[in-house]
């Protein structure tokens, strides 16, 4: 009896002990303590989610399947672990197993918000941004004031319809209610970036980083945005502003602008524009791919 | 939390069916379509397009717009065999298809525009474009050559 009260007392320590250091993002301290926990217990459910959490944590994603896997085989019903699992799935790339998982919540808990955005991520990083859009209408129908929904729904509706002042205002409404969040900077990022104001991006994607200096996602935006906006670029703007257009009306220069040329009274420089051409259609070949080596050193 | 705390969705709902059976959807970039434009022309445009189309599991929606395509193609190889002189078709015929494989890439982009902007702003990744657009680009060139020589050499040409 005793040791029954013993054996209960040190999981709840180590459980919250555990807890604690995931909250603050000691990853190798909440291993100690998992391992502890699995020596004396090798079957605990918790701690084997616990785990799993930090597997997933440190990109070990087959080592969390593994164990979540085996989770769900004594515990088919598991909630967390069914909805960490389905998290794994989608890192892996197994995006038909993750749906599979994200329905069956869905089926067991219909309410779950959190289910129905994690499906609308999914649908959104598959492309099948119609559904995504209901599920995440769903999710807000449950949940107003959820981010992540309203986040899917401005994303949706940004993919869908472009910039426009619908998106603008759904951007605004989200601005104003988590003002201070790396996810909806990072939308506006994005928005800024549609609409070519390069600069205004790179200001906001810098703050996101001096916010949240751990954001790889971040980390990748202000590089890039700092190749794009790096004054050696000034030339190649509106190559990066019209896009395929510019690229199209290059060509078309080079091809059809050339003839014209030697029919008019520039004939004799046609040699001096054809090298002048020629220099920057290189320039904007070359020079992009190693200002982004030098500024990723 | 359990399940008992709420009520089991048991009636089948359609959101709640199945959409990655058959694998998820994925398109390969607008640079590699543009590099196929450029490189193989209209024919292999309308190959790269279509194999878009086939990844996205809309072959069937696009197949009106893959056929459209085709007639086009066709009807302005016919026509520029029937416009242009012998000893000018074979230098224009590349420029010709060229202007025409960046008409149907701008046509394809507009007709696949959600998914392209998904690609940037919904986190989906591009496939890797490699095989598909050499082996595209290489068809094109082998029907182009056909066509030119047909064009040319078959009384194609006025």
């Amino acid at each position: 009896m005793t040791d029954d009260v013993d054996q209960s007392n040190f999981l709840e320590d180590a459980i919250q002990k555990i807890q604690f250091y995931l909250e603050r993002n000691n990853l190798q301290g909440a291993k100690t303590e998992i391992n502890k926990v699995l020596t004396e217990n090798p079957d605990n459910g918790t701690a084997l989610y616990y785990s799993a959490y930090v597997d997933k944590a440190e990109d070990n994603y087959d080592a969390a399947e593994a164990t979540l896997t085996s989770v769900l085989s004594s515990q088919p019903n598991d909630y967390y672990a069914q909805q960490l699992l389905a998290d794994v799935y989608i890192e892996q790339k197994k995006y038909a197993e993750a749906e599979q998982l994200l329905i069956r919540i869905l089926k067991d808990y219909p309410d779950d918000v959190d289910a129905y955005v994690d499906y609308a991520w999914l649908m959104l990083e598959t492309m099948n941004i119609d559904k995504a859009m209901v599920l995440s209408q769903e999710a807000i129908k449950r949940a107003p004031d959820n981010q992540r929904a309203l986040q899917i729904s401005v994303i949706g509706s940004l993919i869908q319809n472009g910039v426009n002042d619908e998106t603008r205002e759904q951007l605004q409404k989200l601005g104003e209610q988590f003002p201070d969040t790396t996810s909806t900077c990072m939308t506006m990022v994005s928005i800024l970036v549609e609409e070519g104001r390069n600069k205004e991006a790179y200001e906001i994607s810098q703050e996101v980083l001096r916010i949240n200096p751990s954001s790889s996602s971040a980390l990748e935006v202000v590089k890039e945005l700092k190749v794009i906006n790096h004054w050696s670029m000034t030339p190649l703007r509106p190559l990066s502003k019209y896009g395929w257009g510019a690229s199209i009306a290059i060509w078309a220069f080079a091809v059809i602008g050339f003839r014209v040329i030697d029919k008019t009274p520039l004939a004799p420089y046609s040699t001096p524009i054809l090298l002048v051409f020629l220099a920057f259609v290189i320039y904007s070949w070359v020079w992009p791919p190693i200002l982004r080596k030098l500024i990723a050193r | 939390m359990t399940s008992s705390t709420s009520s089991k969705n048991d009636v089948t709902d359609p959101l709640l069916e199945p959409s990655l059976t058959q694998g998820s959807n994925r398109i390969y970039s607008s640079s590699a379509m543009f590099g196929v434009a450029f490189f193989g022309g209209m024919v292999g445009v309308i190959l790269f397009a279509a194999l878009n189309s086939y990844h996205l599991k809309r072959l069937k929606t696009d197949a009106i717009w893959i056929v459209l395509a085709i007639l086009l193609a066709v009807a302005t190889y016919v026509a520029f065999f029937q416009i242009v002189d012998a000893d000018q078709a074979r230098s224009n015929f590349r420029l010709v298809n060229r202007i025409g494989a960046f008409a149907l890439f701008a046509a394809f982009w507009f007709l696949h525009r959600l998914f392209y902007r998904s690609l940037g702003l919904g986190g989906s990744e591009p496939l890797s474009p490699w095989g598909a657009a050499i082996a595209c680009v290489l068809i094109s060139m082998a029907v182009t050559y056909g066509v030119v020589y047909l064009g040319l050499f078959a009384g194609g040409v006025k």
